[in-house]
């Protein structure tokens, strides 16, 4: 059980993987629609609170862009610190099915929090932003995961790499959709 | 009673050096051959190793195959063969230290 909740990638991969992630990806940008629920940044995920409106193709393009940021990034460092013959496919694939934690995200946004004054937090809004947070660290710990499978790198050097290849999607995500979608 | 499954030791208890086999003998006629004799290298691995091993060369070397037949995803086997390579070349160097 917990295999298939950390590292379900020991069993599924490749296209298979790549399908089911880009359906999660799909149900995420519709019930992020909704929500308001904005993925911009690789791993950012934030609830509108202005009244501005946006089309829904941006919802759609944002979780997408993220997901190619990390793919192209991780993929780049995979072909050059791995000693493996690494695919492609496995990377776009297990990184597009880590993503799935994030739809519970936007589904948890239909019920706040709705924080604009830091001194009035409400229980709720803590509990809140305590649940999405764990939701956070689970979908970096299955993108550690599909890392460590997809490009075979271990220890101490998978650790690093996984950091720095993180900050460097976050980075180019954010650049990217900042000329894109703004 | 329980049948003990034994494994064939390939390291010193005492020293970890690399074991060699000393005497066979036939089961039939009691004959027994004394000597030196290495181990070959696929007799170093472990069973669940040499089970690897084998299916890989029943599948024909297909990576996809081994995968669908072990519910293993594609590199996770991968994974599994870089491994074995990694041990036998680390065997070889082992057995072979002036190469």
């Amino acid at each position: 059980m917990t295999t298939w909740l950390f590292n379900p990638f020991t069993y599924i991969a490749g296209l298979k993987s790549l399908v089911i992630g880009w359906i999660i990806i799909l149900a995420t940008a519709c019930i992020a629609y909704y929500s308001h629920t904005h993925f911009d940044g690789a791993i950012d995920a934030h609830l509108q609170l202005s009244n501005k409106v946006y089309p829904a193709w941006h919802y759609v393009a944002e979780p997408f862009i993220d997901w190619s940021c990390l793919v192209l990034v991780f993929f780049i460092m995979g072909k050059v610190f791995s000693a493996s013959a690494i695919r492609f496919i496995d990377i776009a694939g297990t990184f597009a099915f880590a993503r799935w934690p994030f739809a519970f995200l936007a589904l948890i946004n239909f019920l706040g929090p709705h924080i604009k004054d830091l001194t009035r937090i409400s229980p709720l809004d803590l509990l809140l932003i305590f649940i999405s947070l764990g939701f956070c660290i689970w979908m970096i710990a299955l993108m550690y995961n599909a890392f460590k499978v997809s490009a075979n790198i271990r220890g101490q050097k998978s650790v690093w790499l996984f950091i720095i290849s993180l900050i460097a999607a976050e980075v180019i995500s954010k650049i990217i959709l900042y000329y894109t979608l703004h | 009673m329980k049948q003990l499954k034994k494994s064939l030791p390939h390291v010193c208890p005492s020293c970890q050096s690399p074991l060699k086999v000393t005497s066979l003998s036939c089961d039939a006629c009691e004959t027994v051959v004394s000597g030196s004799f290495e181990l070959p290298l696929l007799a170093r691995l472990s069973g669940e190793e040499l089970q690897f091993v084998l299916d890989f060369v029943k599948s024909s070397g297909s990576l996809k195959v081994m995968a669908q037949q072990l519910g293993l995803s594609y590199p996770t086997v991968r994974n599994l063969l870089d491994d074995l390579i990694q041990k036998i070349e680390t065997n070889e160097r082992i057995l072979k230290p002036d190469k």
